[in-house]
């Protein structure tokens, strides 16, 4: 599975790292005990600090979908795919809230707001069309 | 007999030299990274068919002049080897000279015409690349080192029976030439200068491993296909050479502990086969295999993509030849005038390994 990253984005580099793992385990291009490359590995292929891959591993990690097994490795976690627990949904509520915000700004319905959902979730689950 | 062989080596090495922009990426020209909406520009292809025609017919006139020179004027030897030295550093510099030329010209030309502009610069990884990658284990190379070593405790075990004047160089028609007084040291130069080599080559697989996949943003399959296969033929050129100087520099041990053993004959063929083995091989990893496996072909069709480009890192390559990266891990990467491998200077690691290597070289040269 490829993972594209844009230098000079907005979205910082590990967060952008972080998010295309997400997306190809949502996708399921990444299973569930598949590994991903070491700290040194990954930055080395990215020609970037090891600390940016570091980073966007213990965000990962933090959400459990992914891994660290010391001395063995980094693994997609068992639980990466998994029926939402409270807190999981609690913290979705809390981060799509302020982009939720910017869309009623925009004055788009509740049939704009749902139209876009089902878009996203197209182009995650097929890729771009 | 001598200047024919060293005629036919310096008329190779500027071949090849001639021919190496058609041996790498198309993404980088004289040391500049070139987009790829920009690989098909015509300037580029002239700068290169200058390249090659100027070494090709300059440098290979002045060796072919060298060569009659030699044969009919009859100089003493040591004039022909000064003169064919020479001539050896003049292609170098010739050489280094129109490199330098273009690489400024190219840069000139892409900051000018603002190459790439408007495209958004990429960098991709695969995630897979490690699982799929297939370098020799290091255990293929250690094998050779224990043979080598376990020959040099069997030549120091033999101390007494060794003559008192210990070899230390052949010459080309395949006998000892220099000498030294037989001591623990001068029994232990020839396996030691060998596990110099057998360590450097050891070093140089295992940081293949961690070297960082260039993969194109517009072309992933196939670059990540050439560069899975340039690893691994890069690989295999290693223990090519681990094995035959593991071979060729036993033979010569063996002949000083028995010196029944020594056959001019043998030695010279011997000599013969290990330098055409690894000038087939190099030529073999340079035409097929290429620079990143550019000459090799793949099937695998990439989706177009418009508006991406790859990272520009020129700024992390000086001169367009040595590469000063303090972020990146990787203590190898692909070079980018050349087909093989450069270093990383910008990593600790790199110097480190410069100075153990260039140290115990010293070392061991100071013992004889």
């Amino acid at each position: 599975m490829f993972i594209e990253i844009e230098a000079d984005s907005t979205v910082p580099i590990y967060l952008q790292l972080a998010h295309q793992i997400i997306e190809g385990v949502a996708k399921g291009d990444l299973k569930r005990g598949d590994s991903l490359p070491s700290v040194r590995a990954f930055a080395a292929d990215l020609g970037m600090n090891m600390h940016t891959v570091n980073k966007a591993y213990h965000y990962l990690e933090e959400k459990e979908f992914i891994e660290i097994v010391s001395k063995k490795g980094v693994f997609i976690h068992e639980r990466s795919v998994r029926a939402a627990t409270v807190s999981d949904t609690d913290r979705l509520k809390k981060e799509l809230r302020p982009i939720i915000g910017e869309a009623l700004c925009f004055s788009l319905s509740m049939e704009d707001l749902q139209a876009l959902l089902t878009d996203i979730v197209r182009d995650i689950k097929e890729g771009p069309t | 007999m001598t200047i024919f062989i060293f005629s036919a080596l310096l008329i190779f090495t500027n071949t090849i030299q001639a021919f190496l922009p058609k041996f790498l990426k198309s993404s980088e020209s004289f040391g500049v990274f070139i987009p790829d909406t920009q690989v098909h520009d015509e300037r580029i292809a002239r700068l290169e068919k200058g390249y090659t025609q100027m070494l090709l017919m300059g440098g290979n006139a002045l060796i072919l002049v060298f060569l009659f020179w030699a044969l009919l004027t009859n100089p003493k030897e040591e004039h022909t080897v000064y003169t064919g030295l020479a001539l050896l550093f003049f292609l170098l510099f010739t050489s280094m000279a129109l490199y330098a030329r273009n690489h400024v010209t190219l840069i000139k030309l892409k900051n000018t015409e603002q190459w790439g502009a408007g495209q958004k610069e990429r960098k991709v990884v695969d995630l897979k690349f490690r699982e799929q990658l297939k370098l020799l284990p290091n255990i293929y190379f250690i094998v050779p080192i224990l043979l080598n070593i376990g020959l040099w405790i069997y030549a120091l075990s033999q101390y007494d029976s060794l003559p008192s004047q210990i070899p230390t160089h052949w010459g080309p028609n395949g006998e000892a030439d220099a000498f030294a007084e037989k001591s623990w040291l001068s029994v232990s130069a020839l396996p030691l200068m060998v596990l110099i080599i057998q360590g450097m080559l050891l070093f140089f697989n295992s940081a293949m491993k961690q070297s960082g996949a260039k993969i194109q943003v517009r072309h992933k399959k196939r670059s990540r296909q050439q560069q899975l296969a340039f690893r691994k033929y890069s690989s295999w050129l290693l223990f090519l050479v681990q094995i035959t100087v593991t071979l060729l520099m036993g033979y010569f041990q063996l002949t000083i502990i028995h010196e029944d053993l020594i056959s001019s004959s043998y030695t010279m063929l011997a000599t013969l086969a290990f330098v055409l083995i690894i000038l087939g091989a190099v030529m073999f990893y340079t035409i097929k295999i290429g620079q990143s496996g550019t000459r090799i072909e793949v099937h695998e069709e990439d989706v177009s993509q418009d508006g991406v480009m790859d990272i520009d890192d020129d700024r992390h390559w000086k001169f367009g030849l040595i590469y000063v990266n303090k972020e990146d891990p990787s203590l190898m990467v692909e070079k980018r005038f050349g087909v093989g491998w450069t270093m990383n200077f910008g990593h600790v690691g790199s110097w480190i390994f410069l100075v153990i290597l260039i140290g115990s070289i010293v070392l061991v040269s100071l013992i004889l």
